[in-house]
């Protein structure tokens, strides 16, 4: 965690390391990790720095109490969702009086998320995040097709879009309607068992993650791009571009640094080739598709160990395979399903289902996960 | 004196492994794991392999011997605390840093009358 943050570190030392304690800055991860929402906080001081990056900006600012002044770290979303919302650098600068109300490090290091930022001078709310999904047309758009006929998972006259704004951004049985909150920790954690039929050395160290606030995630520990279904699940987006002449569909993930997985649909098999892509596990596994109808249908094995695969933290092995259909019912909708087979971590295959919602005219945020470590 | 010479080097070689672990997010015990064997006549470094079918933790230790394949091993993990037989060994351990790719399992093992402490790291 401190190597994935060493250059926001580095930065704030110089203002504010001995101001505010030994504390080395987080990759973005889940915000209950680090911060205890049971702890609201309302500060008023004058801002001296503002640290405009990836993965969470930083505002610093002094807040006076009688004859002491004590520099706190105001946390903030990525620059990447506060530009999409209108915000900049210098929306706010050195010397500008705000208030700030959120919650406080659960470290007792004077840290602060920021839920509320206002400019005390002009009363105007800043750095709040405004990204709701685009709205849907009052009749359904027809499902893009190509000139076969087939079912197009992306445009077609290669303009910009990507899927987004994930109806579940948790993986869960279908039924199961457990309750998570927005960085997927779950509200009661007796609800654990309910989530996935789970082996008990499984249930074990989900719960352990969920009761660690996820801080353990390799994902946003070390910049890993997500695997496994949990690839739509990120509030980043994908991208499927589908290379028809070659038979292969690039997933395109707009999270981790922009990495990709491919679903060949040329007719190999999920085993590996002795020319070099063996039959070692791989982080993606092997992906072979097929259509039935307007149904991508995509079998995928040999993952390795190395990830998550869900954003609540339920664990797999690399017994785990998966079934994965997509379906593009109209032009705005997305709907996946994936039967998880994982007899090494779950007593029985079970399936989830969610839909995505197309986002037109624009591309994938710009988010790189390596900036952390520039 | 030979002995915690080469003991403490094979805590540094484990140490400085256990820096490099490997990622393994699935069953805790599954890997390689090197450290420590305390009272062991054979040496005092043990290496443990150990894998996960989805039913049973299978796999090899060697205390310093030939290798001895496991033959039970039963992991609790309402507190995680394993207990592996192999050979005329009876290990019970625990483990410390869950969560981390280089955990550990620290705990004793008995081979009739001799025993001792021992904690493993995984690499």
């Amino acid at each position: 965690m401190k190597a994935a943050c060493f250059s926001l570190s580095r930065l704030a030392f110089g203002i504010g390391a001995l101001l505010l304690g030994a504390t080395a800055a987080q990759a973005h991860h889940p915000i209950q990790a680090k911060f205890d929402p049971a702890q609201q906080q309302t500060l008023n001081g004058i801002v001296t720095m503002v640290d405009w990056r990836n993965p969470h900006a930083h505002v610093f600012m002094n807040v006076t109490n009688g004859n002491e002044t004590l520099n706190w770290a105001v946390e903030l979303e990525s620059p990447v969702i506060l530009k999409d919302s209108g915000w900049s650098s210098d929306t706010l600068r050195p010397g500008d009086a705000i208030q700030v109300s959120g919650i406080v490090a659960r470290d007792g290091t004077r840290q602060i998320w920021g839920n509320d930022v206002t400019m005390t001078a002009i009363n105007r709310q800043v750095y709040n995040v405004n990204n709701p999904a685009p709205s849907r047309p009052l009749a359904p758009r027809p499902t893009p097709r190509w000139p076969d006929g087939s079912v197009a998972l992306g445009t077609t006259d290669g303009g910009d879009g990507f899927w987004s704004f994930p109806s579940a951004i948790v993986l869960q049985e279908d039924g199961a309607n457990v309750s998570f909150d927005s960085d997927a920790i779950l509200s009661e954690i007796s609800d654990a068992s309910k989530v996935a039929p789970m082996q008990p050395w499984a249930l074990a160290l989900f719960t352990h993650r969920q009761e660690r606030h996820l801080q353990d995630d390799p994902m946003y520990l070390n910049c890993k791009a997500p695997g496994g279904p949990r690839q739509y699940q990120s509030d980043l987006g994908f991208q499927l571009l589908e290379d028809k002449e070659n038979g292969r569909i690039f997933v395109l993930m707009g999270s981790g640094n922009h990495n990709y997985r491919i679903i060949f649909l040329d007719g190999r098999t999920t085993t590996g080739s002795v020319s070099g892509d063996d039959d070692n596990p791989l982080y993606y596994g092997r992906s072979i598709g097929h259509w039935e109808g307007d149904t991508l249908v995509v079998e995928t094995k040999g993952f390795n160990e190395d990830f998550w695969f869900s954003n609540g933290g339920l664990p797999h092995t690399d017994l785990l395979s998966m079934e994965e259909r997509f379906t593009r019912p109209d032009a705005d909708t997305l709907q996946y399903n994936v039967t998880i087979n994982d007899p090494g971590a779950y007593t029985r295959p079970w399936s989830a289902s969610w839909t995505m919602q197309w986002v037109g005219g624009k591309d994938m945020p710009p988010f790189f996960c390596q900036n952390n470590r520039q | 004196m030979r002995l915690p010479i080469r003991g403490l080097f094979i805590l540094g070689l484990a140490s400085g492994l256990a820096s490099f672990a490997s990622a393994q997010e699935g069953h805790p015990a599954k890997g390689s794991w090197i450290g420590e064997w305390k009272g062991n006549s054979a040496g005092e470094s043990v290496l443990m392999v150990m894998n996960w079918d989805g039913q049973n933790i299978t796999g090899i230790i060697n205390p310093g011997t030939d290798n001895l394949q496991i033959s039970d091993a039963q992991l609790n993990p309402a507190d995680w605390t394993i207990h592996i037989a192999a050979g005329d060994y009876v290990i019970d351990g625990a483990f410390a840093r869950l969560e981390l790719p280089n955990r550990s399992i620290v705990g004793t093992w008995k081979r009739g009358n001799d025993g001792g402490d021992f904690e493993i790291v995984r690499q």
